[in-house]
């Protein structure tokens, strides 16, 4: 798994619209330079910080995700269906259109912001509704919300906030430069890790919270912890990627198919690796190799992820 | 062994929010003691059994927990003392029955949840003790109710607590599975002076293994009933309140009432 994602890491940032041969970057790396000026500024300023971007992204939602389905105990939660991701979306658009600026951190915090709320309000329902039907029906509803008071919003704005908002909410990697990532990456990475360290409580709270408890979990503080993990991963990569759909609900089924494990001390790293993967693979096809223009990335992974889910439903549904 | 007090409630009233359930349960459990506890469908067993497990807040009185008040106790503390199984099926439970069972461990492991031989060896015990053994890898869903209980009695088995507290481990046993943990409960109790508290609607089983029965009648009201006094009162049919069947001294059970209908 590892070396497929060295593989498509590699294979990520030699595609795009600019063909760079992959003797060139051998020759870079005997010191030889690259026989092109523009190559390295292309890979370096480029496409190497996206692919970066790209890799953490995609690990931080899925296991965002595989954090939400342990502690909602849901198999079809996920960032975006519970509507965390259009909270964050919310907060970036009341940024970017009722106040109209942005500064270093104010997009991410904005995120953050609504991704909590969200969060807040669907745990506080969690504890509510007994049925995990109403909770997603619940989280849609939000997401109808939000979407309709940025509606509301982008009704009263100017036509270039408009576009900065539509932009930034088609999704991409694009768009993030080595002065982003060392603001990004080391609170992704600390997130991840956090998670990994919490994988004997994540591993009791499988078996419901009661039980949990026995077992010496605390229930408030493990539940403080995932909802600040999760609202901070989603929230900090929706800020500088956009709302990007399905990675964090699907990758955790994707790992489920083809390893039969529930410790999260496996499954925690697997499904990072694989989320990384799916990233890069989706921004590969967003390239479009061989065309001229450039995919939102959204609607890449909704494209792949929406058949994928219903596919592992139907399966599951058989064998239950 | 010296008997030494493990449980004590001082007339705790136990419910939900401020509503209460159960009102002026008083009792004290020592070590080697097994307690069924008896009572209609709605009228607390659940209740008190949560309380107990620290799960519910009490909502008056007094519980200690060997000599210590048990809300004083920390979460990690307390798991080494009480393992519990709860009604809840497991049902859906994305797990391997080893690793729901692996689960007793875990209050003795560190965060990384690292097992050692010695854990390994506890773990294969408890499956063996409640004959599980041969599933171990099979996964959750696709075991059978009584299979699946199985585990989750393997999985407080190896918790390897002083005390247990199961909410109605029979519940989807066949019959010689619930005589087999009838045996195993009793031996537990006997030999290694484990304190249990089950509850359980087969009052067949709960005269021959208990010590003592717990009983909640109509009214909420708790009672505290020696079995051997209980085998030849006549208090068994004022208890059980109905035309349909009476205690017969002579055999030690309840006979259904055909006759009069």
């Amino acid at each position: 798994m590892s070396l497929f994602l060295v593989v498509i890491f590699i294979a990520d940032i030699f595609l795009g619209s600019v063909n760079i041969p992959l003797s060139d970057f051998f020759e870079y790396l005997k010191g030889n330079g690259w026989s092109h000026p523009s190559y390295n500024a292309i890979i370096f300023q480029y496409r190497l910080p996206k692919a970066l971007t790209a890799c953490f992204a995609g690990s931080a939602l899925a296991v965002s995700g595989l954090l939400m389905q342990s502690f909602f105990r849901n198999p079809l939660a996920g960032p975006y269906v519970l509507g965390i991701s259009s909270g964050a979306s919310l907060g970036v658009a009341l940024l970017l259109l009722l106040f109209s600026g942005s500064f270093l951190l104010s997009v991410p915090l904005a995120a953050c912001i609504g991704s909590l709320l969200v969060l807040i309000i669907m745990i506080w329902a969690s504890k509510r509704f007994r049925s995990s039907v109403s909770l997603l029906i619940l989280g849609l509803m939000i997401s109808y919300l939000t979407g309709a008071l940025v509606g509301v919003l982008q009704y009263f704005s100017k036509s270039e906030e408009i576009q900065s908002f539509v932009l930034w909410g088609l999704g991409s990697f694009a768009k993030t430069q080595w002065i982003d990532l060392q603001i990004m990456l080391p609170v992704l990475i600390l997130g991840l890790v956090f998670a990994y360290s919490r994988s004997k409580a994540l591993n009791s709270l499988l078996l419901g919270e009661s039980y949990a408890q026995s077992l010496g979990v605390s229930i408030k503080s493990i539940r403080r912890e995932i909802l600040y993990l999760v609202g901070i991963l989603v929230a900090w990569v929706t800020a500088y990627c956009g709302p990007i759909a399905f990675v964090g609900m699907a990758v955790p089924h994707l790992v489920r198919l083809w390893v039969e494990e529930s410790d999260h001390k496996i499954t925690i790293p697997l499904v990072a690796l694989t989320g990384a993967c799916i990233a890069l693979l989706c921004d590969m096809i967003a390239q479009a190799p061989g065309f001229d223009v450039v995919l939102p990335i959204n609607s890449i992974t909704s494209l792949f992820g929406a058949p994928f889910v219903i596919y592992y439903l139907l399966k599951k549904n058989r064998l239950g | 062994m010296d008997k030494e007090n493990y449980i004590t409630l001082k007339q705790v009233t136990v419910g939900y929010g401020s509503y209460p359930v159960l009102k002026d349960v008083s009792f004290t459990l020592n070590s080697g003691e097994l307690v069924c506890l008896l009572g209609a469908n709605g009228k607390g067993k659940s209740t008190l059994l949560k309380t107990l497990m620290g799960i519910l807040p009490s909502i008056s009185g007094e519980i200690l927990l060997k000599g210590k008040v048990l809300d004083s106790i920390s979460a990690e503390e307390k798991a080494k003392d009480l393992a519990v199984v709860l009604t809840d099926s497991l049902r859906d439970v994305n797990m391997k029955a080893k690793d729901v069972v692996s689960t007793g461990r875990y209050p003795y492991l560190s965060w990384n949840a690292k097992l050692s031989k010695e854990d390994e060896a506890i773990i294969e015990d408890s499956l063996s003790k409640v004959g599980a053994l041969e599933y171990v890898n099979r996964w959750m869903p696709s075991l059978s109710d009584g299979e699946r209980q199985r585990v989750i009695l393997a999985r407080a088995l190896a918790q390897e607590t002083d005390i247990l507290l199961l909410d109605e481990p029979t519940a989807f046993l066949d019959l010689t599975h619930t005589m087999e943990l009838s045996v195993l409960l009793k031996k537990l109790s006997r030999e290694e002076g484990k304190s249990i508290i089950m509850s359980t609607h087969d009052w067949a089983t709960a005269m021959q293994i208990a010590d003592r029965i717990f009983w909640i009648d109509e009214d909420s009201q708790f009672h505290i009933l020696e079995t051997e006094t209980l085998k030849n009162g006549g208090k068994m049919n004022e208890m059980l309140n109905s035309p349909f069947g009476k205690w017969n001294t002579e055999k030690g059970r309840f006979e259904i009432n055909f006759n009069d209908f």
